[in-house]
């Protein structure tokens, strides 16, 4: 896979018999994806043009929509897609605001070093559960969070693929506030 | 049923005293926690914590919009195996 290209979607399944196609969109939020088309296979081989775009399900499936495509004239051409998943072009996403923001994607593969050099491992995923952005640092077996905020973060280098982290006390120590 | 206004919001005792502690310290300690039940009082504004979700300590900063959530709102304890959206966006907090 091409490291500029990005997974925005997924073809589920066919809808009927006029081509029309059951995507799974991985933006935020979801209907973002009508605004990222024409999008393209993994390879970029195939280019997919929108004729129209609906929501599924809005109450309870909110991520699914059902799209008809230019280049998908039948359901027999419709089963052939099931499963492809979708990639737009980086450059594509909309702009960063400042500095202190980043793309989850950029993030993920990072090497993190502690203040003094040592290795903490990568940066294997980034997630947010409603308490700002959190690090998992450490490898696939063992990894531990780290707030993604300027106590915890040194220094961060997208082009060396590099950051340096300061981790919370007792993620080294084991310690606790009494 | 929701909980009677007259009892007030249920926070463990113990975790009012870490939080007392830290604040009086002045320094920015993480407090890690077990009590997932407790409510977020206004007076952990600006305190970390460390949530237990009953495999690791998730980092919670409290923020004012966190008021009369309980802590483990903001530690899930279960994976979810999905996409994690393309276009999603972190800022590096104060």
């Amino acid at each position: 896979m091409s490291s500029s290209l990005i997974c925005v979607g997924k073809i589920l399944k066919p809808h009927g018999i006029k081509g029309a196609l059951k995507i799974q969109s991985f933006t935020e939020p979801p209907m973002a994806l009508e605004g990222y088309f024409p999008l393209c296979n993994e390879k970029e081989t195939l280019t997919f043009s929108l004729r129209s775009f609906c929501p599924f399900n809005p109450t309870k499936e909110k991520e699914m929509f059902l799209v008809s495509l230019e280049e998908v004239e039948n359901r027999t051409q419709a089963e052939e897609l099931i499963g492809l998943l979708l990639f737009i072009q980086e450059e594509k996403l909309p702009a960063l605001l400042d500095e202190d923001e980043f793309y989850f994607h950029n993030l993920i593969g990072l090497q993190a070093l502690s203040k003094d050099g040592n290795s903490l491992g990568s940066v294997i995923d980034v997630q947010d559960f409603g308490a700002g952005a959190l690090l998992a640092v450490g490898s696939k077996e063992k990894s531990e969070y780290i707030p993604f905020r300027k106590d915890y973060v040194v220094s961060l280098d997208l082009n060396e693929k590099k950051i340096v982290l300061n981790p919370p006390q007792f993620f080294e120590t084991g310690k606790e506030v009494k | 049923m929701t909980r009677s206004i007259w009892k007030g919001p249920f926070v463990e005792g113990h975790l009012i005293k870490k939080a007392e502690t830290v604040r009086a310290s002045g320094r920015n300690d993480m407090i890690k926690t077990w009590s997932r039940r407790s409510t977020i009082l206004p007076d952990f504004v600006g305190l970390n914590f460390a949530v237990y979700n009953g495999k690791k300590f998730i980092p919670v900063f409290v923020t004012e919009n966190m008021i009369g959530h309980k802590f483990g709102e903001f530690a899930p304890s279960r994976t979810y195996f999905g996409h994690t959206a393309a276009d999603k966006k972190a800022r590096k907090g104060a």
